[in-house]
């Protein structure tokens, strides 16, 4: 980042050109302790050659380099949510859960978390925001369950109403039979109604039959 | 300068997150712990303005969490040539 890029190098007289390793894990060291820039100033690494040579750095480089490692430090941290939430992702996908919810949820999670150190605290870990997103989805899925039951309410009435136009019909038949039947009894009854040739015929067979004659001689 | 350094490091930050959109909170958290000024709101919130009016970030709308920021196809190309300088 101070050199611009990887493939790019820092001046020959540069401070961190000239600093072994162990000099720059202390100024790394040094600028991640709490304290102003001049209190960390004064424990940095001297500048080794060159003629500044034992001076100690001066305040607008350590604060480039602090910005630098600041910067550093923020990239690998989305680094490590996108991985992180990757994963979360993945396994909430196998669960069958919602994608737009479940990243939904990662965000307000990470978001939260980020808020949290900013203010340098450890509270409830987003759980106000995710339980507010789950609260949504139980929601989403109580109205779907409303929906079916009232789906299958409507079909048991359905079933309901046909049922009942059978039986009606099965009534109404039954009434038809029992007119029908009603009628030929009280014809039957009539005894003025005229006699008919099965009637008749039914007599002399009834009479030959009291006669001891055999059926159908007269 | 500074607004510079701001808008290179948003863009970088959008291009390490593969494409996902971020909060104006988290940009803003982003910034805040990126950099030692202490910005105002309205400072930042200035600054996504810009970018947007630049054609770098676009805005779009979530029922489930407001309004979130993602790379332009410009910003994309930005961001990339940011990373190989």
């Amino acid at each position: 980042m101070l050199t611009g890029g990887p493939d790019k190098k820092l001046r020959a007289d540069h401070y961190l050109e000239n600093l072994s390793a162990e000099q720059l894990e202390e100024l790394r060291w040094v600028l991640s302790a709490p304290g102003t820039l001049q209190e960390q100033r004064l424990l940095c690494p001297k500048r080794q050659g060159g003629p500044r040579d034992g001076e100690l750095p001066v305040l607008s480089l350590l604060s480039e380099i602090s910005q630098a490692m600041r910067q550093a430090a923020a990239f690998n941290e989305v680094r490590f949510q996108q991985a992180t939430e990757a994963a979360a992702s993945q396994r909430c996908k196998e669960l069958g859960l919602d994608p737009t919810l479940t990243n939904a949820v990662l965000r307000v999670i990470g978001e939260e978390a980020l808020a949290q150190k900013a203010e340098k605290k450890l509270g409830s870990f987003a759980l106000g925001a995710a339980s507010i997103l789950l609260n949504a989805e139980s929601t989403r899925t109580k109205g779907k369950q409303e929906e079916e039951k009232l789906t299958l309410k409507k079909q048991a009435e359905k079933r309901m109403q046909e049922k009942l136009q059978f039986e009606r019909d099965k009534v109404r038949v039954a009434e038809a039979k029992l007119k029908a039947t009603q009628e030929q009894v009280a014809k039957l009854r009539d005894v003025k109604a005229p006699m008919t040739d099965a009637d008749r015929r039914a007599i002399v067979d009834k009479i030959d039959e009291i006669m001891g004659l055999p059926k159908g001689q007269y | 300068m500074i607004d510079q350094d701001i808008k290179k490091f948003v863009l970088r930050t959008l291009l390490l997150k593969g494409g996902q959109p971020m909060s104006a909170r988290e940009i803003k958290l982003r910034i805040r712990g990126a950099f030692d000024a202490a910005f105002t709101d309205g400072e930042l919130d200035t600054v996504i303005q810009a970018m947007e009016d630049a054609n770098y970030l676009a805005g779009t709308n979530s029922d489930l969490d407001g309004t979130l920021w993602a790379l332009t196809a410009k910003g994309t190309i930005q961001g990339q040539q940011l990373i190989k300088k």
